[in-house]
């Protein structure tokens, strides 16, 4: 659940770095760089989460269940 | 004849009958419901349509929740269950441990009648939304055939992990089966994301363990969202209904899930393009203010130069100007001047002229040129030229000047 909490607080940052470029009507090259390196490591994160990995299953025997 | 007959009391025959009527619970009977009641107890009789042989069948409240059938007057049912005799009112009965529906007909009578009920409940209404990046996946379904593969297959390679608790999917304990994956796998321990549900495509009649009361309140009744992923033709399973989502077949709900991730695929790489753009733009922008600027600043120098070099020019004309004068002005004071030695000539000629006349003149009347004619100049003691008598006295000494220089004499006698 952690990492989807990050997934989605990244792609809010994210967010609001787009939104902060549409906003500006001149935007300032020095503060936009930091904008978009900072933007660039949150893409490069987000990226490496829809990397391929392989899934991986596991079988529960029903005997577990403390009821059965 | 026997001779030692065994008397009973009427308890201990019905407790021997009874006994004798435990192989009951091998036979399914198959049969049409008459007489159906909902009470303290549910009741119905079953009728044999060929001769109208009749069976008293009855069950318990927690039985009935467990068969999940619904029932009303006509359907063809089959039962299993434990006839016996009740030793309180001397009848014959069939406690009724399962029911099933025999026949579309019936299958699909029993069917909409729980679908009717559950609706008015509202079981149908609540849909929870499915997470979005699911990443922790409990799926219930049976590990025979291709539906599991088909579902695992399917799933994109995202580092899923899933949790899989195999039950039969249609017969004897598919309903008690899928009820138990449900309630395992919404164990806190096993921290998943959401729940699936799936089996291959059926007749109404295989899918009887998706339509069953109980299923589909385990599956109301998770906390976790739960996706069903059922093959089927017109009827829906009332577990599709009361899912919070559902698909037509396993494949479609690895479809689903991978959808998930649908706001990172789709997002980032508008993000990333967005991003990219916005910047490109702003340095283009900035590119272009800044040939704007230099372009600006080219103008104002070269509007600079030019002012400078019509002040230069304008400097050059003033001098030259300036100089044509000094020249005039040259030219003047040198022709005054020459003027000026002109006349200053002409009057010393004029004076000298002049001069000589009145040196003439003064030479001739000068007292010089009378002393040297005689003439002398007698002064008295007072330095006054002596012009009278009167000017001495006797014995006055007196100074006489001459031509050539002066004596001194004392006057002895005056006379007129």
């Amino acid at each position: 659940m952690a990492k989807k909490v990050n997934i989605k607080e990244s792609l809010g940052k994210l967010e609001t770095i787009v939104n902060w470029f549409e906003k500006q009507s001149d935007v300032d090259v020095e503060e936009g760089l930091e904008k978009v390196k900072e933007g660039a490591v949150l893409i490069k994160e987000l990226k490496g989460r829809l990397k391929e990995v392989e899934n991986e299953f596991q079988e529960i025997k029903a005997s577990l269940d403390p009821e059965n | 004849m026997k001779d030692a007959q065994v008397i009973l009391s009427v308890s201990q025959f019905l407790d021997a009958v009874n006994l004798a009527l435990e192989s009951s619970t091998d036979y399914e009977i198959q049969g049409e419901v008459t007489d159906f009641k909902k009470g303290k107890w549910i009741s119905f009789t079953m009728k044999d349509p060929e001769d109208g042989s009749l069976l008293k069948c009855v069950m318990g409240e927690w039985t009935w929740r467990r068969v999940g059938v619904e029932l009303e007057d006509g359907m063809q049912v089959k039962v299993t269950g434990n006839a016996k005799v009740n030793k309180k009112y001397g009848s014959f009965g069939m406690w009724v441990e399962t029911i099933e529906p025999l026949g579309e007909g019936s299958l699909k009578k029993a069917y909409e009648l729980l679908m009717k009920k559950l609706k008015e409940e509202g079981l149908f209404d609540r849909k929870r939304a499915i997470p979005e990046c699911i990443h922790r996946i409990g799926v219930v379904g049976s590990r025979h055939g291709v539906v599991i593969h088909d579902f695992t297959k399917n799933l994109v390679r995202l580092g899923y992990q899933i949790t899989f608790v195999d039950t039969r999917v249609e017969g004897e304990g598919a309903v008690e089966g899928i009820i138990r994956g449900v309630r395992i796998l919404n164990q806190e321990e096993h921290k998943l994301d959401t729940l699936v549900i799936i089996r291959g495509g059926g007749s109404l009649e295989s899918m009887q363990a998706f339509n069953n009361e109980a299923v589909v309140r385990a599956i109301f009744g998770s906390r976790l969202p739960v996706i069903v992923g059922i093959g089927h033709d017109v009827d829906v399973p009332l577990a599709c209904l009361v899912a919070d989502a559902s698909a037509s077949t396993p494949t479609a709900t690895a479809v689903l899930i991978n959808e998930s991730w649908r706001l990172l695929t789709d997002t980032l790489p508008r993000y990333e393009q967005h991003l990219l753009y916005a910047y490109e733009s702003a340095l283009r922008i900035a590119e272009h203010n800044l040939e704007v600027h230099a372009h600006h600043v080219a103008n104002s120098l070269s509007r600079i130069f030019t002012a400078f070099r019509a002040k230069e020019t304008a400097i050059a004309r003033a001098f030259e100007k300036l100089g044509d004068q000094v020249v005039i002005a040259w030219r003047t004071v040198s022709e005054s001047a020459a003027r000026m030695q002109q006349l200053f000539l002409v009057f010393s000629v004029a004076k000298q002229e002049r001069l000589m006349r009145w040196e003439q003149y003064l030479l001739a009347v000068s007292p010089e040129r009378n002393l040297c004619l005689g003439y002398s100049i007698v002064r008295n003691t007072k330095g006054k030229v002596v012009k009278s008598i009167h000017d001495v006295n006797c014995g006055d000494p007196m100074t006489t000047r001459v031509a050539d220089g002066t004596m001194q004499s004392t006057i002895t006698a005056i006379q007129t």
